[in-house]
């Protein structure tokens, strides 16, 4: 390991060990990602205006922090989108005082994000949304139903992408709004998903009234703002693969197949070996990336390509994790409550099911693969097969 | 400017000068009259210095180190190139790191003296697999240096890439220098090598692929316009597109003498190889007919590209050097920077 990585990993453990009393008290989690977001540890570049340290950007040192925190047994995050997504398109998109009020805020936890795109009626086809931000007095009345939203059960506050003007085409008149979730006129429903869990939901909006400071960005400019959050969205799918391959090799080091310790057959070794070598392909390609964003540079093939890479190979480890378990995969609860059964069978048949979520949830493989081939390979666009 | 740009500069500006002095479609019709080694490129390469690109500056050379030479060689497999670049950059880096390179390293870097790689010997004094070793005027082994003499040629060229044609060689009887470096550095800078010449042909298949199927018609309309051959096209664009990186990270490893430089090489060379092999096959499917041509200078490309996964040990084999180590694991963090 670099020698400041190093350095970095015994400071942050040593910070860690003083600030976290196993406690998840949300006041003292919230100090302890306050401090810690000032020192860079985490989100890195964030500007020190907004409480960061204005760093440069570094995913191995990002690394460290998550190894760290995992060792100590810290939530890793905060729930919902804030560091993922809210936080770094308002520092591109947001005005000073939306920086100030909300950008600390959404990357400590303090305000607890969600994200609303998504319609029943625009998944894949966003542009096809149809939630109305109507012109209200000095603000706006909007109306719709928004879906999939991640954590919105959690959140005090949603990301909105609304339309504002009817009359422009499918990818104009859109824009953004900042709204808090206790907003009379606020539905939230949660969705159980098929690992039994409740990680997403939906979000009425009947007359909601929101004034003009809570837009993000320009009128119309909603379109362009999306691609950025995505961008940022895209980015995060695949973020702790190193992570979940330790554990991958924790399992097989754990278990036997046929009798057999697992590590001892050539097949098993080769696949680990063959996920390691994807893996770090992976990784080499998320520093230039993170290098890329901090130099502005525009999107390219290897920005359009990262998320499609990530999917595939979460879903080859997750799918061999569930191999290795053999027959106990069958084991695995499908209740989501706190039972401590068959902890193993649980993770992986889990990591399994949200393998494939990955590969539709911030722009499908098959979108990915549309993207890819007209702004990365710039192929002729389709006439119509 | 930081080092990494340098580097490319350096590697683009060898690549300009291959597209001026021995392009790609030069490569098919000098193969059908000298197969094997182009001693015009080697002379070029020599003067300009690309020969000595690794080799000590008290020697003549650039001084340069193994991640300069990868990003060249990504330009030279894109070009399959048939000079003894690989032989030549280990020799240089060989000579960094111990005495025993400097009796042959200046000439080899003037393009004076042809050397190549014996990656291997058997019991009966035969080093098989030897690229170039019928043009062979000195030997590189992981532990030592030798010349050759014409009567140490044994067969014929042979092999599947018509730009790297391989030859046995009777090493008995040669005197051997030793490098005075340690054999596995050299080892995995060859590995990292031939990652590199892999992928570049990979790379360039796929774009003379993407150039084809943009203006090839059928049914009244461009190949482009349908979606599962655009779809395809962007996998295998997704696939090879984090490898140039993993390439400079394995070699800045190796640059800065890290522990796991080893093992990431080996890792490398395994996963670059066999992605680049598998999408140079991809790009033979999506041509058709033409790609399934011996004339057509995808072929060229592609014989590179399965070469180089078959070359210093087959991707089975890397992978499963690496395995030993998840017996002991403690967390990868260690070997991942």
């Amino acid at each position: 390991m670099r020698d400041d990585l190093l350095d970095l990993d015994r400071e942050i453990a040593t910070f860690l060990a003083e600030t976290w009393g196993g406690s998840s008290s949300t006041a003292s989690l919230l100090e302890l990602r306050r401090e810690a977001l000032a020192r860079g540890y985490f989100a890195r570049t964030t500007p020190k205006s907004f409480g960061g340290a204005g760093l440069s950007a570094d995913p191995f040192a990002e690394q460290v922090w998550r190894d760290a925190c995992r060792r100590a047994d810290v939530p890793l995050r905060p729930e919902g989108m804030g560091v993922q997504l809210v936080a770094p398109t308002l520092l591109e998109a947001g005005s000073e005082d939306q920086k100030h009020r909300f950008v600390r805020a959404a990357l400590t936890g303090e305000h607890v994000w969600c994200q609303g795109f998504s319609e029943p009626g625009a998944g894949s086809d966003l542009a096809a949304l149809r939630t109305r931000a109507d012109p209200d007095g000095d603000g706006y009345r909007i109306n719709g139903h928004k879906i999939w939203t991640t954590h919105v059960d959690r959140a005090g506050w949603i990301l909105l992408l609304c339309r504002t003007d009817t009359t422009a085409a499918r990818h104009g008149g859109l824009s953004f709004f900042l709204l808090d979730l206790n907003t009379p006129g606020v539905t939230v429903r949660p969705i159980r998903q098929i690992t039994g869990e409740t990680e997403f939901g939906e979000v009425f909006l009947d007359e909601v009234h929101l004034p003009a400071s809570e837009r993000l960005g320009r009128e119309g400019d909603g379109w362009r703002i999306a691609n950025l959050a995505l961008r940022h969205e895209r980015g995060w799918i695949g973020e702790d693969l190193r992570g979940e391959f330790d554990r991958l090799v924790s399992l097989a080091r754990s278990t036997e197949l046929d009798g057999r310790a697992a590590l001892a057959c050539d097949d098993v070794r080769l696949e680990l070996a063959q996920i390691e070598g994807a893996l770090v392909a992976h990784e080499a390609a998320a520093a230039e990336r993170l290098r890329r964003m901090g130099d502005e540079a525009e999107p390219a093939l290897i920005d359009y390509s990262a998320k499609l890479y990530a999917t595939e190979l979460m879903s080859r480890l997750t799918g061999f994790g569930v191999d290795l378990l053999g027959e106990r995969a069958g084991l695995a609860p499908h209740t989501s409550d706190a039972s401590e059964s068959e902890p193993e069978a649980r993770y992986w048949m889990r990591q399994d099911f949200w393998s494939l979520a990955y590969a539709i949830a911030g722009g499908s493989s098959f979108i990915q693969k549309d993207v890819i081939a007209a702004r990365g390979l710039r192929l002729p666009r389709a006439g119509g097969a | 400017m930081s080092d990494r740009q340098e580097l490319a500069g350096v590697a683009e500006q060898f690549g300009r000068m291959l597209d001026a002095v021995a392009p790609l479609s030069d490569r098919r019709r000098r193969a059908e009259d000298q197969p094997g080694l182009d001693r015009r490129l080697v002379s070029h390469l020599g003067e300009e210095g690309y020969l000595g690109l690794t080799a000590p500056e008290e020697a003549g050379g650039a001084g340069l180190g193994l991640t300069a030479a990868a990003g060249c060689m990504l330009e030279a497999g894109a070009r399959a190139a048939a000079a003894p670049l690989a032989a030549s950059w280990l020799l240089g880096l060989a000579a960094q790191a111990g005495e025993g390179a400097a009796g042959l390293v200046g000439e080899v870097a003037a393009g004076s003296l042809i050397i190549a790689l014996a990656p291997a010997v058997d019991r009966s004094g035969r080093s098989s697999g030897v690229v170039y070793g019928l043009q062979a005027e000195a030997l590189l082994s992981w532990q030592a240096t030798a010349r050759v003499e014409a009567h140490s040629r044994r067969s014929d060229e042979a092999g599947l890439d018509i730009t790297q044609p391989i030859a046995t060689l009777d090493i008995e009887g040669l005197s051997f220098e030793p490098l005075g470096a340690p054999p596995e550095r050299l080892r995995s800078a060859a590995l990292i090598l031939a990652a590199a010449d892999a992928l570049g042909a990979a790379r360039a298949a796929l774009a003379m692929t993407v150039d084809y199927v943009t203006a090839r018609r059928q049914f009244g309309r461009p190949l482009t316009d349908f979606q599962a051959l655009r779809h395809k096209l962007a996998d295998l664009a997704a696939d090879l597109e984090p490898l140039p990186l993993m390439i400079v990270h394995a070699a800045e490893a190796f640059d800065r003498g890290q522990p796991a430089a080893d093992r990431l090489a080996a890792l490398t060379k395994a996963h670059v190889t066999t992605r680049a092999a598998e999408a140079a096959k991809a790009c033979v499917f999506l041509t058709g007919g033409m790609g399934f041509t011996w004339e057509y200078d995808l072929a060229l490309l592609v014989r590179r590209a399965l070469f180089d996964r078959a070359y210093l040990g087959a991707p089975r084999s890397h992978y499963l050097s690496c395995a030993t180590s998840y017996a002991s694991f403690n967390g990868s963090a260690a070997t991942a920077e």
